[in-house]
């Protein structure tokens, strides 16, 4: 019977490409289980014990969680500043970012160069240099006071440092955020450059001053850039960590405790690894909750051409 | 090419079963943390021990201080701690607790461990109870750091040992009447860590920071309230800088405001005089902390720097007692180790190695020989909750001093929380 013979042989050059397919995607594949999934799944069980990194973990159930929504101060002032923290930084992060990138929209001399300068702090914004630098600038001896003295705005008594300063601590942090302003602005300039020439030209023959064309043709045009970069800067924002780590170390007063930074404490200070799963865990479903709203409601505000041009 | 492989195999398989059917051979293992200094000198006295002690293999496992603890973590899960490890204050207790570690007493009444060139106070650190779990390595005790060539210029005499608080506050007005604005007296009260000053106090009223279970702070109201207006009131009247400086000055010496000449005193551990004096460049020497006319007991104590350990699974712990011993007691030993974990235990081993000190290990040496005198026995190791309680403790702390709380209510705040984060470790 060749005919058998021939599908067997097919089947069995088929299951060869098989292996050969998942032999390429072997080495991802074995990271990403080892190093994705499994720690994943594992903080989901710590979540439900007392693991404190030295004796092994017990189950207590969804004791956890209910000390941290019952009787968890510092989880309520971590998630306050957090949330402060983001709602501050994101819309003056991005206003800053598309205000430079329209800057940039018009080719003058030397553009490319001011676009890469303005790029750098975006690339060592997360270093501890720049951390180390932000504690000069602001400190009680800083650049910043300083300036201030200098042209008489203060007086020597009132000189603070600004990241010691309980009121001015997280204002130092959405400085610094604002300040990498870098990534959103290329993608803004991107966007910028995909709107057609003809729709300002329009508008200018029916008398729209920059103003108008801004409001009416620039932002509806790039809603959809904008809803990435929202949707990316807000994520980042809920991860915050390294700065307030280094330059404020969550203090004074927890004014600057971020929400990953509690984690952090929890987990690798006070060695309550099982607490910080679950503190995780919360994080990851509230994440989960706000992108998916986030989503909802760009179905009112965010503008796709492909989309209009169907309806 | 084949053939040469597999002789190479061979021979490798022979060598790793061969010492098994010689004499006896004896391998152990030993970790510690610590810097490069630390490594190379501590592998060098291992040298020396193998060489005297032949057919014994030390295998040693050595990193940084994160490091060490996540990896210790792991091992213990594996039941495979080494045969000595280095241990800390911190954690003693939790790995004593769990039963990890070997009950040093009956080696020391055995005089397999000779501690009898040791005076108490600087072992009994590695105590629980009436057990030695750990061996004190180096000692340490709280400094007051000053800058005596400062002060003679001022025209001001420093403090002598045995000065009291009150003494201590007049001794800061009087530098506070003749420095500059901008320049403080001392840049902070016991270490920039009110922890420091509340156990400072509550030792003098013959108390400890902690209940003996660690279930409980140790301390009252009142005295949290005291240390609290003690630390509120030398900030107000600039006796020491403000908060905001403090915090922005961090806790080491380095960035200390001594080294920039912005004050003339500061606190700290005295194994970190050294980095305070490289950081500087100008000399400077140490005192001990005020006592108390009140005072049951000495606040002051003289605390380990680290110990070593005998895990208690070891196969080896009469050899492994004997490496400990030889660390505490041998000349050699001693000569290559330099007092680089601190200063050492034994009389006899300081008196040795006196006149091989640089001057700032020489000053640490004598100040440590005082501060023996108006020391201690050190309160039981810290509880598990400590870290915990520690940060909430700072977070009170910064209250009081940016005049957010007053002292009474931050205390009265504090303590039950306190209390409720340590009865649920």
């Amino acid at each position: 019977m060749p005919q058998k013979t021939l599908t067997r042989r097919r089947k069995r050059s088929l299951e060869t490409n098989n292996i050969a397919g998942y032999l390429f995607i072997g080495p991802w594949l074995i990271g990403f289980i080892v190093f994705t999934i499994v720690p994943i799944a594992m903080s989901l069980y710590y979540s439900f014990t007392n693991y404190d990194l030295i004796g092994s973990p017990t189950w207590v159930g969804f004791q956890n969680y209910i000390t941290i929504f019952t009787n968890d101060v510092r989880f309520y002032k971590a998630v306050n500043v957090t949330v402060t923290y983001v709602l501050i930084y994101v819309p003056l992060r991005l206003a800053f970012a598309l205000f430079v990138a329209m800057l940039f929209r018009v080719p003058r001399r030397g553009v490319s160069v001011y676009r890469a300068v303005y790029y750098i702090p975006s690339v060592v914004g997360g270093s501890v240099a720049v951390a180390v630098m932000w504690k000069q600038l602001f400190g009680r001896n800083g650049v910043l006071n300083s300036f201030l003295l200098a042209i008489g705005a203060m007086a020597p008594a009132a000189a603070r440092s600004w990241t010691t300063t309980p009121s001015t601590a997280l204002g130092t942090l959405i400085v610094l955020a604002v300040w990498q302003f870098g990534s959103p602005m290329l993608i803004f300039l991107a966007g910028l450059k995909q709107i057609p020439a003809q729709l300002y030209e329009a508008a200018a023959i029916d008398g729209a001053g920059p103003i108008a064309q801004f409001f009416r043709i620039t932002i509806p045009s790039l809603s959809s850039v904008i809803f990435f970069n929202f949707l990316m800067q807000t994520i980042s924002g809920f991860l915050s960590f390294t700065q307030a780590l280094l330059i404020t170390n969550g203090g004074p007063m927890d004014r600057t405790l971020f929400y990953v930074l509690y984690i952090y404490l929890k987990g690798f200070s006070f060695n309550e690894m099982g607490y910080a799963s679950a503190l995780a865990w919360i994080m990851l479903l509230f994440m989960a909750l706000l992108t998916g709203i986030i989503f909802k409601t760009s179905n009112y505000w965010v503008f796709y051409e492909s989309k209009g041009a169907n309806k | 090419m084949k053939k040469l492989l597999v002789f190479a195999l061979v021979l490798t398989l022979a060598i790793g079963v061969m010492p098994a059917h010689a004499q006896e051979q004896v391998t152990l293992r030993i970790s510690w943390w610590g810097s490069q200094t630390r490594h190379d000198r501590t592998i060098e006295a291992i040298k020396l021990f193998e060489s005297q002690n032949p057919g014994v293999t030390i295998e040693p496992e050595y990193m940084s201080w994160n490091d060490y603890w996540i990896r210790m973590a792991t091992l213990m899960a594996a039941e495979q701690l080494p045969d000595i490890m280095q241990q800390d204050l911190q954690y003693i207790r939790q790995y004593a607790d769990k039963g990890l570690l070997e009950n040093l007493s009956p080696y020391v009444d055995s005089g397999a461990l000779n501690l009898s060139d040791s005076d108490p106070a600087f072992w009994t650190g590695g105590m629980l109870g009436d057990k030695l779990y750990g061996l004190n390595l180096g000692t340490n005790s709280l400094m007051q750091v000053y800058d005596a060539v400062w002060l003679n210029e001022l025209g001001i005499e420093m403090l002598q040992p045995g000065y009291t608080w009150e003494d201590y506050v007049a001794f800061l007005r009087e530098l506070r009447a003749v420095l500059p604005d901008g320049v403080y007296p001392s840049a902070d009260v016991v270490t920039n860590q009110i922890y420091n000053l509340i156990t400072h106090r509550v030792r003098q009223l013959g108390g400890h920071f902690y209940a003996e279970d660690g279930k409980s702070l140790g301390f009252d109201e009142a005295l949290l309230t005291w240390c609290f207006q003690f630390e509120k009131d030398l900030t107000d009247e600039a006796l020491i800088p403000p908060m905001d400086l403090r915090l922005e000055m961090g806790v080491s010496p380095e960035m200390n405001l001594i080294v920039t000449k912005q004050s003339v005193m500061m606190e700290t551990n005295s194994n970190q005089l050294i980095s305070a004096v490289n950081a500087s460049g100008r000399p400077l020497a140490g005192n001990i902390m005020p006592v108390a006319d009140d005072q049951v007991m000495n606040g002051q104590y003289i605390k380990p720097s680290q110990f070593f350990s005998v895990s208690a699974h070891s196969a080896h712990k009469d050899i492994a007692v004997k490496f400990l011993d030889f660390i505490t007691n041998s000349v050699e030993c001693n000569d290559i180790l330099l007092a680089e974990r601190g200063v050492p235990i034994s009389s006899k081993i300081r008196e040795e190695l006196k006149p091989k000190l640089s001057e700032v290990d020489a000053i640490v040496f004598d100040f440590l020989g005082v501060a023996a005198k108006y020391a201690d026995q050190i309160s039981p190791p810290e509880p598990a909750g400590h870290s915990e309680v520690y940060d909430l403790l700072k977070t009170y702390d910064q209250n009081v001093c940016f005049g957010e709380m007053t002292p009474e209510a931050a205390a009265k705040e504090f303590i039950p929380k306190a209390n409720d984060l340590l009865a649920n470790k």
